[in-house]
Formats: C-alpha cells, sequence, structure tokens
C-alpha cells in the first residue's frame, strides 16, 4: 500500500488530508512539526510527502531540503501562501509539485498520483556508463561526476541529467524533456523545468567560466555539449 | 445557510459537506472533520480577539490565515472571506471587521453544528 507522509500542524487540515488520502486506499502517517517529520522520513521510508509550509518549530523551506537529502519520496508542498517565491523556493530545494490551499480533495488526489506516476512510470535504468569528457554518468546506481567529484543531484536534476546525456548533442526539446522527466500527464508550467535546469547546470557547471555543459538551444529545446564544458 | 453547491456568496455552503462525503465515501470522517473544525475554529477566534485587543497585528494575521486553511473546503465561505479581510488588516483592526468576524463564526458554528446533529439526510 502506498505510503503518504502528512506533515501539517493543524489538526482539522492534517485531519482532512488523512480521510481523504485513507478513503482513495493510501496508508498514512502524520506529523506535526519539523522534527517529527524528519524522525518520521527516516523511520517510515513514506511513498509521498505531503509537506506544509507553516509549521510551528522550523521554517517548511528547510524541512524541504532536510526531506530532500533523506530520500527520493516525493514531496509535494501544501501552502495557504499565495507567495510565489515560497513556491519556486521549495522547488528548487527540491519538492516536486506544490498544492496550494484551500485545495479541493480531488485536486490533491489527482497530484499524488500524478507524482507516483511520474516516478513508477520512468524508464528503466541502463547499466551502460556515459562518458562526456570529464562527466560520468552511471544512470543503474544513480551516481553522477566530474572527474573526481560526485555530483549532489536531486532525483529530478538526475533524470534531466539522464535524458541529456542519452544521446550527446542530439536536442531534446522542452516538450520531449518534459514527458521524459515528469510524463506526459504534467501540467505545471515551464518555470518549473526552468528551475530543476537552473540548479542543474549551476552544480554541473560549478567551478568554470566557460559556456555550460547544457546549451539551450533557442526555439527549440536543451542539447548537453559532447567535449564538456568548451 | 445556504445547501446550493455554488453558493460561495452565502456564510455556510453545507452542499459543500455533502460533497466532501461522497469524495470520502462516508459522512462519518465528514463529521469527525467538522468537530475538529469547530474547536479549532473557536481557537482561533480567541486567539484573533486577544491579538487584536493587544495589538499583535502579527498574531491577527497568523490565526486568520490559518481559518483559511479547511474553512472553504468545509463550505464556510463567510469565515473564509473575513478572514481574508483579517489576513490583510492594517493595525489597529477596525472594530467593524472584528464584529463582523464574530458574527459570521456565530453563525457558521450553529450551522455546522446542526449539520452534524441532523446530517444531511435531513435536508434532502
Amino acid at each position: 500500500m502506498t505510503h503518504v507522509l502528512i506533515i501539517e500542524d493543524a489538526p482539522d487540515a492534517a485531519e482532512l488530508a488523512t480521510a481523504l488520502l485513507r478513503s482513495s486506499g493510501f496508508d498514512t502517517s502524520s506529523a506535526t512539526t519539523a522534527a517529527s517529520a524528519v524522525d518520521q522520513a527516516r523511520s517510515l521510508r513514506p511513498d509521498v510527502i505531503l509537506l506544509d509550509l507553516g509549521l510551528p518549530d522550523g521554517d517548511g523551506i528547510d524541512l524541504c531540503r532536510a526531506l530532500r537529502e533523506l530520500g527520493d519520496a516525493p514531496i509535494i508542498i501544501l501552502t495557504a501562501r499565495d507567495d510565489e517565491v515560497d513556491k519556486v523556493l521549495a522547488l528548487k530545494l527540491g519538492a516536486d509539485d506544490y498544492v496550494t490551499k484551500p485545495y479541493s480533495p480531488r485536486e490533491l488526489l489527482a497530484r499524488i498520483e500524478a507524482v507516483l506516476r511520474r516516478t513508477r512510470s520512468r524508464p528503466p535504468s541502463s547499466d551502460d556508463e556515459r562518458r562526456i569528457g570529464d562527466l560520468v554518468v552511471r544512470p543503474s546506481s544513480h551516481q553522477a561526476h566530474i572527474g573526481d567529484r560526485e555530483l549532489e543531484l536531486t532525483r529530478t536534476e538526475f533524470a534531466i541529467l539522464a535524458a541529456l546525456t542519452e544521446h550527446p548533442d542530439r536536442v531534446l526539446s522542452r516538450t520531449a524533456l518534459r514527458e521524459r522527466v515528469w510524463g506526459a500527464d504534467w501540467y505545471a508550467g515551464d518555470h518549473v523545468v526552468d528551475v530543476h535546469m537552473a540548479n542543474l547546470r549551476r552544480k554541473l557547471d560549478a567551478g568554470t567560466d566557460g559556456p555550460s555543459r547544457i546549451r539551450t538551444v533557442r526555439g527549440v529545446g536543451y542539447r548537453m555539449a559532447s567535449a564538456g564544458a568548451e | 445557510v445556504s445547501t446550493h453547491p455554488d453558493a460561495e456568496g452565502t456564510p455556510v455552503d453545507l452542499a459543500a459537506l455533502d460533497e466532501l462525503a461522497v469524495d470520502l465515501g462516508s459522512v462519518e470522517p465528514v463529521r469527525s472533520i467538522v468537530e475538529t473544525y469547530l474547536t479549532e475554529l473557536g481557537r482561533r477566534r480567541e486567539l484573533v480577539l486577544a491579538a487584536a485587543a493587544a495589538g499583535d497585528i502579527d498574531n491577527v494575521h497568523h490565526a486568520a490565515h490559518l481559518l483559511r486553511s479547511t474553512s472553504r473546503t468545509l463550505g464556510a465561505h463567510g469565515v473564509d472571506r473575513v478572514a481574508a479581510e483579517l489576513e490583510a488588516a492594517p493595525q489597529p483592526v477596525d472594530g467593524g471587521l472584528l464584529d463582523r468576524f464574530e458574527q459570521v463564526v456565530r453563525i457558521t458554528v450553529s450551522a455546522l453544528e446542526g449539520w452534524i446533529s441532523e446530517g444531511p439526510a435531513s435536508r434532502s
């Protein structure tokens, strides 16, 4: 059974989410503080995490970062805040989606099912090691190195890198990239792709002054430069 | 009090609870959620009034913000609307706004307690 960890301090909101998910066949657990959320994420290994940004004992953004470092479970941000900055920041720190409260029960379920589909429908990893200059990508072990430096990538960043390195120098359109990484049912805007792409580039290109290894082909999409950071 | 599904202009739309019961497969979890909501509504009402009396506008905004989380899902549109005004209210909070807040909380509590005791079947 799919296990959802609900991190929410408001009792009525937590009970609503719990009832909704259980009635739809999910197993749930809940945490009302950042500290207990980290403990439960570590011990229960949930399949999906719902995270309310406004917890009493810590900043939700910091918690999102900590949860991402603990594992690969998709994180959906629940926020009553209309503040775009919070949503973008959460996505930058590894959240997979967000839902603005008050949400409709059906929307929340649809979002959870969508992140699960995206997670589970990704093509099986190839054991082939890909070498592009000093960049080495190993999809089977979810590892990427530049020289001796291991890149610490989120699941989404790694999926983007894996898609781009499958055929170096071949342009991948934004649509094709979205479908490869998030699935065809993704319905967020281009800014989500932009945020993850910017994070990946920052990690790939750290310490170099030249053009990015990931080239933007204006009006078409992206391609991985075969000679690395030229 | 309205039972019309599109009645967002009314203080309480009890049809939202019926729809939620359909989503959850039963009316029982909705009763439990409404009971929890009523407890929280009372607690947050006290927080708003105490913070307003103390001139603590940040806590007025925070408590009002919490009120909005589930109010609309439970059809408490009046609470949601007044809480939105409180969330943006300048210091000092207008007395008329606080009066409207108290009034809409009373109406909401009465309507939801009625729904709990009578249930959706009695209105059909």
